[in-house]
């Protein structure tokens, strides 16, 4: 416990010497920073299966380094299969880490275990990809939104109860009126609004949004994504937006990190990202997006076959079984993470840093 | 219209208000109206219903005293005085049936909210640690199963002697391992659903995923195990009676009543006959009903 | 451009006032009103829609694909002559599959997980064209090299669990052009796909249409999919067509509101913007649709005259025939006031 308390420090800075000081220096002193995630490895053993007698592992997140500020959406990209996901559940510990460290708000995460752990997840939530699923068919929606509250006692007595799930219905978009009725007499995007409506309970300090709307309709998804942004500037909570979908990664966040078995390929700004994009992989990812205006023209890149298996990545660069530009060093040597641009890092022999 | 109103649904009425008619019944009253759509099922649960009744009320239904002796009068075909005759005692038949109806049906009742009670919890410990927890629990539920049951139950009641209190402990034991294989296979199917694992992100503990979440949804798949694992009960309950391991005379029982009466079948069929038929109607009930509700819950019809 | 070949074609198949109909416990419920479309050889036909608006419906009808509680009320189905719906189940097992073929989003559901993936490709050929086993299984193992899976002979013989989706996806197409189809049904054959993934599947099928000269339905929700793959498109919406067009009429210039307003309410790459517009409420319940125009509760020109159904307006230039309906192009709609 100490140790962990010692390393707390570390990670804040140096311990201010009195308390006035500390008064005095806070606010500077609280680093903007909310997440840093580094070196974090998500392995999981793929031994069971009794007809390949290999007892490998399929590493679905194998050393990821992220950041995220307070009140920033940072965006987690990838097709199915890279551990984007997985890595959204690690870092919220639905699953544990295999190895590495999460920092968020002061605390490694993935040294967290039982009651502190819990405590702990009052400052972030999980939104899931599929509002089917994610509400218990046997709870009313009042009290699938209060569960939060009745976990952390964040209330005094029942009508404050009430009120305050009124209060959060309506904050999106839901009619009060409803807090009695099941899950399964709401649409999907009712539902998904449900499953927001219990994110931000205890009003996070972050939520990480798992595919929040790849599962709605498309004049829904507007809908979602509104509320999500407009909760956002409520609330200034910070979203980690895992999403296969550029053009709602385009439209919802700051900073971008392009997942591509396991690992980043590139992180960088929205902008630049979707401007000046370094990475072969992102290039076909950007290419491969249908353009809706009939009339543009333009070059795609066709990848050639399907995501490898994570079991079993490829020597080297991952990408290079499907890399356009492929040269011989990136069959052998995994290349190393470079800023080719300020905040602006790529993984790749082919690019050149600054 | 892309203003924050139209993005919060809060112009023009709430989203989804335009759904008002959609059904806003409950689980339960959704299911229970189905339930009633079936006339079989119906009619069980209304013969259920007069067996609880007459279990309750048998001093005030039953004729005679079922324990009264008539030496006179043993052994009389169906009569006016006796309606469905007397037995080698002279004991009215119909009332000590009655009276046997409240053992069979706290034997069967009992004995499986005993198993279920062990059961669930064993069952949903092992489904939710999995592990060795798992695999200990596992292996107790094959050791339990693998005895045959009708010599297992002969098997304890000799250990523990005959009486009712056994009956319902010996029954227990036999059948906790079906409701702790259902609910450990149903909790680590629910334990990956994503409403399970948005409590956890919530801070909620194992204990609270394990009663608010996983329990309640297994809910309905125990309900139909109860409901079907009683009949069962009654009819070993009977044949331990009948062996004389189980409920002791004077104590009337149905299972009892069978064995005393099969010295006089040749001649005085009566005797065993009007037993017989009070088990295989209650058997009977309880599955038709047990069936019909798990149609009714199941989750697939749902929808 | 894109369809000036098909301009004078006759064409290949054609829908006309198609009406399906869903047997519910609360009564019947019409998925399909009033739907008439054609298409040609070589010509892709885009139909866009959300969920529930009928569009998948269409699809399985022209396949006499409705089971119960479905049924088709009425219209006609041309295809060579005939009226589709006029047919035999036998005689319609004939065209299913060897004249019009379909390949649906999941295709790990549609490929029998016990079969290898080459002998259920030579199925299909052995039943429709009569081959011996081992001159199917040659065929559907070149069938497989058409959709570019690398080493088809030892893909033919594995199961569907062994591929990936984007490979299930391939043999499904592969499954379906292996009779040579005129007519060729894609039913969100992208949608559970990746958009790598999808941007090969696109162009394969685009790829294919060309070298087969079959006429392609591409129904999806994607409006991007529309844009890369379709000569023409119609928008439906609970139940009926209520735009119709070329692809570059319908996706640059938008007539309904209901088009307009999907146009805008999706996130696109090609536009940045702060919010996103949105239409408020969701599709109507079939089963309790407004009176008059179906998108009236939703749309934002909605007025008084909208209570009563909208009739189709036509004769807005362009490359293929443009239709809409919507009281907004009627000459009724000129002086009345704003509800």
């Amino acid at each position: 416990m100490s140790d962990a308390k010692a390393r707390n420090e570390y990670f804040r800075g140096p311990a201010p010497l009195t308390e006035e000081v500390a008064r005095i220096v806070e606010p500077d002193c609280r680093s903007e920073r909310l997440l840093e995630v580094k070196g974090l490895k998500k392995w999981f053993r793929s031994g069971s299966n009794a007809l390949s007698r290999s007892t490998g592992h399929i590493r679905a997140v194998d050393g990821v380094d992220m950041t995220a500020d307070r009140g920033e959406t940072v965006a987690l990209v990838g097709e199915s299969g890279c551990g984007k996901s997985t890595l959204g559940r690690a870092i919220v510990r639905l699953l544990a880490p295999t190895s590495g460290s999460v920092w968020f708000d002061g605390d490694d995460l993935a040294a967290m275990n039982g009651a502190a752990l819990q405590k702990k997840r009052r400052d972030m939530q999980f939104i899931f990809q599929d509002p089917f699923a994610s509400l218990d068919p046997r709870m009313t929606i009042g009290d699938v939104i209060g569960e939060p509250l009745d976990i952390h006692r964040a209330y005094r007595d029942r009508s404050e109860r009430a009120s305050r799930i009124k209060e959060i219905m309506e904050t999106v978009g839901l009619n009060p009126g409803y807090a009695s009725r099941y899950a399964h007499e709401f649409s999907g995007g009712q539902r998904q609004r449900i499953g927001i409506a219990r994110a931000i309970a205890l009003n996070p300090k972050m939520i990480v949004c798992d595919e929040p709307v790849s599962a709605l309709d498309v004049s829904i998804q507007a809908q979602i994504i509104n509320l999500l942004k407009s909760l956002q500037k409520k609330f200034g909570m910070a979203y980690i937006f895992i999403s296969h979908d550029l053009n709602v990664v385009r439209h919802i966040s700051d900073r971008v990190n392009v997942m591509y078995l396991g690992k980043f390929v590139e992180t960088a700004s929205k902008r630049d990202l979707f401007e000046a994009p370094s990475h072969p992989y992102t290039k076909a990812l950007l290419s491969a997006i249908p353009i809706y205006d009939p009339r543009v023209k333009r070059e795609k890149i066709l990848l050639r076959g399907d995501l490898p298996s994570p079991a079993d990545p490829p020597p080297g660069c991952h990408f290079h079984t499907r890399c356009p530009v492929v040269t011989d060093i990136c069959r052998e040597v995994a290349p190393g993470t470079r800023e080719v641009a300020r905040g602006h890092f790529c993984a790749c022999h082919r690019v050149k840093g600054e | 219209m892309a203003t924050e109103g139209a993005g919060l649904g809060a112009a023009g009425g709430f989203a989804g208000q335009e759904d008002a008619e959609a059904r806003s019944r409950g689980f339960w009253a959704d299911s229970m109206s189905r339930l009633a759509e079936n006339r079989l099922v119906l009619a069980a649960a209304l013969i259920l219903a007069v067996l609880v009744a007459v279990a309750i009320f048998a001093p005030s239904v039953a004729p005679y005293d079922p324990a009264k002796q008539s030496l006179a009068e043993s052994l009389q075909g169906p009569g006016a005085r006796h309606l469905l005759g007397t037995d080698e005692m002279g004991r009215d038949i119909l009332s000590r049936i009655i009276y046997g109806t409240r053992i069979s049906l706290s034997v069967g009742i009992v004995s499986q909210i005993i198993a279920c009670c062990v059961g669930v919890c064993l069952g949903a410990l092992a489904g939710f640690y999995g592990g060795f927890t798992d695999t200990l629990i596992s292996r107790a539920i094959e050791i339990f199963s693998a005895f045959p049951e009708l010599l297992f139950a002969i098997g304890i009641m000799f250990v523990l002697g005959p009486g009712v209190i056994n009956v319902f402990i010996a029954l227990g034991l036999l059948s906790w391992t079906r409701y702790a294989r259902l609910v450990r296979g149903q909790v680590m199917q629910l334990r990956e659903m994503e409403y399970a694992q948005a409590c956890v992100a919530c801070g909620g503990s194992n204990a609270r995923v394990i009663l608010r979440h996983l329990l309640p949804n297994c809910f309905s798949t125990i309900i139909v195990l109860v409901t079907l694992g009683i009949p069962g009960a009654i009819l070993m309950e009977a044949s331990l009676s009948y062996i004389g391991l189980g409920v002791q005379p004077p104590t009337a029982s149905w299972g009892q009543m069978i064995s005393a009466a099969q010295q006089y079948i040749s001649f005085y069929p009566y005797y065993s006959i009007a037993p017989g038929i009070a088990i295989i109607v209650t058997v009977l009930a309880f599955n038709i009903f047990g069936d019909g509700l798990r149609d009714a819950l199941d989750p697939r019809i749902r929808e | 451009m894109d369809t000036l070949a098909v301009q004078g074609v006759p064409s290949l198949l054609s829908v006309r006032n198609l009406r399906v109909s869903f047997n519910m416990k609360r009564g019947a419920v019409r998925a399909v009103d009033d739907v008439s479309f054609e298409v040609s050889r070589g010509e892709t036909l885009g139909i866009v829609g959300e969920s529930g608006c009928g569009k998948s419906v269409t699809a399985l009808s022209i396949m006499r694909l409705i089971a119960e509680p479905g049924r088709i009320e009425g219209g006609q189905i041309r295809y060579g002559g005939v009226n589709l719906l006029d047919l035999s189940m036998r005689e319609m097992r004939g065209i299913r599959g060897n004249k019009i073929a379909m390949i649906f989003q999941e295709p790990m559901t549609s490929l029998n997980p016990v079969l290898t993936i080459g002998s259920q490709i030579s199925e299909a050929l052995r039943l429709h064209e009569g081959l011996g086993r081992r001159e199917a299984l040659d065929r559907a193992v070149e069938m497989l090299s058409v959709v570019n899976i690398p080493m088809p002979e030892k893909r033919a013989r594995e199961y569907p669990h062994q591929l990936s989706g984007g490979m299930r996806q391939r043999v499904m197409i592969a499954m379906a052009l292996c009779c040579k189809p005129d007519v060729l049904i894609c039913d969100e054959p992208t949608t559970a796909l990746d958009v790598t993934i999808q941007a090969q599947i696109i162009s394969l099928i685009e790829d294919l249409k060309v070298r087969t000269g079959a006429a392609v339905i591409m129904i999806t929700h994607d409006l991007g999919v529309i844009s890369e793959i379709a000569d023409k498109v119609i928008v439906m919406y609970a139940g009926k067509i209520i735009e119709e067009g070329g692809k570059t009429d319908v996706l640059t210039n938008p007539l309904h509101p209901y088009t307009e307003g999907l146009l805008n309410a999706v996130p696109r790459i090609d536009r940045d913007s702060d919010e996103l517009s949105v239409i408020p409420g969701m599709v109507p319940n079939l089963a309790f649709l407004p009176e008059g125009c179906r998108f009236r509760p939703r749309c934002r020109y909605a007025r008084e005259i909208c209570r009563s159904a909208p009739v189709k307006a036509s004769g807005f230039g362009g490359i293929a025939p443009r239709g809409v309906s919507c009281w907004k192009f009627q000459p009724a709609w000129g002086g009345e006031a704003d509800v």
